[in-house]
């Protein structure tokens, strides 16, 4: 009976060395049970064992043995060939004249270390050198040919090298049979390219002992761009493309055929990688290394020629393509300049703009009256500040014969641009009305009706002329003898002025008629109120009342009466003072929404005119 | 802006902001709506809670453009606030202004 031993040394502590010695028959399903690859990515090196009785049987069970040991081997086809070459002719051999018919055993160890194969084959029967065999005489005709020899020919002439020990001691005979990975299929793959395919079999063979097989899987990287390159690839099945990284883009160079040679750039030049290759295909590729594409270019100067036909066709298509690459750079970037420019220009018409606003905006100003000359006993003070560049608001101080004052508090509907262009218009209006009716002598029906003539003719300017406009133009027109105290005024539809006494009261001044700008025949109506000392008149315009905040929450009338209330001590500047800082304190950072504007005409007490005057 | 038309009579219904953002999303609809309709046109001003100046003139327009077409623009519903800029700008003697809708569609009829 036969028996089984196996023994498995397979945990050593890198797990470099597995050994499984099979004695006898063989079950194939322990065999495979103890070649599982627990190495992950470390190079294994294997070694197989079994021990055969010597007989007939011998070649099939050790062949089985090899087909179970051959994939955790990782041989190459070729060793693979000749390890069944091996089994089958050195074994028969054994069998038939080793032990002649005595029984015996046969070892055999297949070890792979780096890819080279080794296969140790030994017996204990009649010692025989298959080296020594003489080659087999394979000129003459089958029917003249010897039998046998034959086979320990084809093993030598497949084997990197034979071995043969006999020791007499023991009386074993150890023959060992060496195979590296060489590959006839590459060098007959290389052939069929027509690179290769002018080269002797001489110049071939000596290039294949640098040629070596790649194998990838489409997407993996061959090569980086900037690795050192010391060998380069001709595809013989797949493809290759060459990319460059342009920060996060990919530029796809050129994809590679087989038949094509890649990576011999870095060859010629000895420069790193250009370029990044990847497999766009599954690829496989001969590999040659340094020496091997230096052999082929001289083997053939023809290849040579190729290569460089090759490099000088790259170099045009690269150029050519570089160049167009920078002529869309080149739309691109005047596109892009073509459009900066008009950005620019936007810019610059948008400054324009701006600068043109804030020329208007200094106009407008200089329509206020630069300064205030209060009457002797009077305080005036006013504040006037847009929510755009320019505003609807305004005020004015008119002087007039006999030592009056006109003061004009007054508001465009709207704001901005258009608001101020009517502002312009109304004020000039205004005060032509008001200075040529002094002139002319209008002085006659008395300043009264001065006044009432100025705003008429005003009006009735807007309407007829600006009427289609629609805008219109609420406006306080009054006019103060500063001895008395009398005012006289006209109010269009304006926010009526308060009158703050000294005693903290406050009373709203009359209502008038409609806006100036509205209808022609509008009605106005002439009031008349005497400022007493220490009482003051407030002007306004909506933008006090109606400031609002961010909750669109508005300042109000009551919060404005309230201010005057608490401060009807105050003098008219610090009056105009406290009045903003309280709406700006109400409306607390919101956007201005509309124009504001205060004029506070306030007339002294007796001991105050006293205290003020010079010395 | 709504619109329904009541026993002949166009009736508008404002937003509740009239201010300057509130005229122009209105302006032009409104402008054509009267212009259209070319009779009698109520604006109710009801939800109104806060109105700018050109909303003064947005309607002053209107009613100078339907009255030329021989139609009138009248208001109602103006909230206390808003009959007080009416009334300080004196634009209350400019349109015919009742109370509520029904009250002034009842004098519209008459």
């Amino acid at each position: 009976m036969r028996h089984v031993q196996t023994q498995a040394s397979d945990t050593c502590a890198h797990g470099y060395v597995r050994h499984i010695f099979v004695r006898g028959s063989v079950r194939r399903s322990m065999l495979y049970s103890s070649y599982k690859q627990p190495y992950g990515e470390v190079a294994v090196s294997e070694q197989h064992s079994i021990e055969v009785a010597a007989e007939w049987a011998s070649a099939a069970q050790l062949m089985a043995f090899a087909d179970q040991i051959e994939p955790s081997l990782s041989l190459s086809s070729d060793q693979v060939y000749l390890l069944h070459m091996v089994i089958e002719e050195i074994t028969t051999n054994i069998v038939k004249y080793g032990y002649a018919g005595t029984t015996g055993v046969i070892q055999l160890t297949c070890s792979v270390e780096e890819q080279v194969l080794t296969i140790t084959i030994r017996d204990h029967g009649v010692p025989f050198d298959p080296r020594a065999a003489p080659d087999p005489d394979l000129a003459t005709t089958i029917a003249d040919r010897p039998v046998g020899g034959l086979g320990v020919f084809f093993v030598r002439e497949f084997a990197d090298s034979v071995e043969y020990q006999h020791d007499p001691e023991t009386g074993w005979n150890t023959l060992t049979v060496v195979k590296s990975v060489s590959n006839p299929d590459l060098l007959e793959q290389l052939r069929n390219i027509s690179l290769f395919a002018r080269l002797s079999d001489d110049d071939l063979s000596s290039i294949a002992a640098h040629v070596t097989e790649r194998r990838l899987q489409t997407g993996e990287v061959l090569f980086n761009e900037g690795d050192e390159g010391k060998v380069c690839y001709v595809i013989l099945a797949g493809a290759l493309e060459a990319l460059k990284y342009l920060g996060e883009t990919e530029l796809h160079l050129e994809v590679r055929q087989a038949g094509q040679i890649m990576g011999e750039m870095a060859l010629i030049d000895r420069s790193p990688r250009a370029a990044t290759v990847r497999a766009v295909a599954d690829c496989v590729l001969a590999e040659l290394d340094e020496l091997g594409f230096f052999a082929l270019m001289h083997a053939d100067p023809e290849v040579a020629l190729e290569l460089l036909r090759g490099g000088a066709a790259r170099l045009r298509r690269t150029n050519r393509e570089m160049i167009a690459g920078l002529e869309a750079k080149n739309a691109e970037l005047s596109k892009a300049y073509a459009d900066l420019q008009a950005a620019q220009n936007e810019l610059i018409r948008f400054n324009r703009i701006e600068e043109e606003l804030s020329v208007a905006r200094r106009i407008q100003r200089l329509f206020l009256p630069r300064d205030l000359p209060a009457p002797l006993g009077w305080q005036v003070a006013a504040f006037s500040r847009g929510a755009q560049a320019v505003g609807g608001d305004f005020f004015d101080y008119i002087e007039l014969p006999n030592g009056r004052i006109g003061l004009v508090v007054a508001d465009v509907a709207g704001k901005g641009v258009p608001a101020a262009l009517y502002v312009a218009l109304a004020r000039s209006l205004l005060r032509a009305t008001s200075q040529s009716l002094v002139l002319a002598g209008g002085i006659g029906g008395g300043l009264d009706r001065m006044m009432l003539q100025a705003i008429e003719l005003t009006n009735t300017y807007m309407v007829r002329e600006h009427g289609e406009s629609n805008i219109f133009i609420t406006l306080f027109y009054g006019v103060l003898d500063p001895v008395t105290g009398l005012l006289q005024y006209v109010n269009a539809g304006h926010n009526p002025p308060m009158l703050l006494s000294s005693d903290g009261s406050v009373r709203e001044l009359e209502l008038g008629c409609l806006p100036i700008g509205v209808i022609e025949e509008q009605g106005l109506r002439l009031e008349q109120v005497v400022i007493q000392p220490g009482e003051a008149m407030v002007g306004f315009s909506d933008g006090i009342t109606e400031a609002m905040d961010a909750t669109l929450a508005m300042f109000g009338e009551d919060r404005l009466i309230e201010t005057l209330h608490e401060h009807s001590h105050f003098d008219a500047d610090s009056l105009v003072e406290v009045i903003i800082r309280n709406v700006d304190a109400f409306v607390d950072g919101a956007a201005q929404s509309d124009d504001i504007t205060v004029l506070v005409f306030r007339r002294m007490e007796a001991h105050e005119i006293v205290r003020s005057m010079p010395t | 802006m709504q619109t329904e038309v009541v026993d002949g009579i166009l009736v508008i219904t404002m937003p509740v902001r009239l201010d300057a953002f509130g005229v122009t999303g209105i302006e032009d609809d409104l402008a054509e709506t009267v212009a259209t309709y070319a009779g009698k046109v109520l604006v109710d001003m009801a939800p109104v809670n806060f109105i700018a100046s050109l909303a003064l003139r947005m309607l002053l327009t209107n009613l100078k453009a339907v009255q030329q077409l021989g139609g009138d623009l009248r208001l109602c519903g103006l909230q206390p606030p808003i009959a007080e800029v009416f009334r300080k700008s004196r634009f209350d003697t400019l349109f015919k202004i009742s109370t509520d809708r029904d009250s002034a569609l009842e004098a519209y009829q008459g």
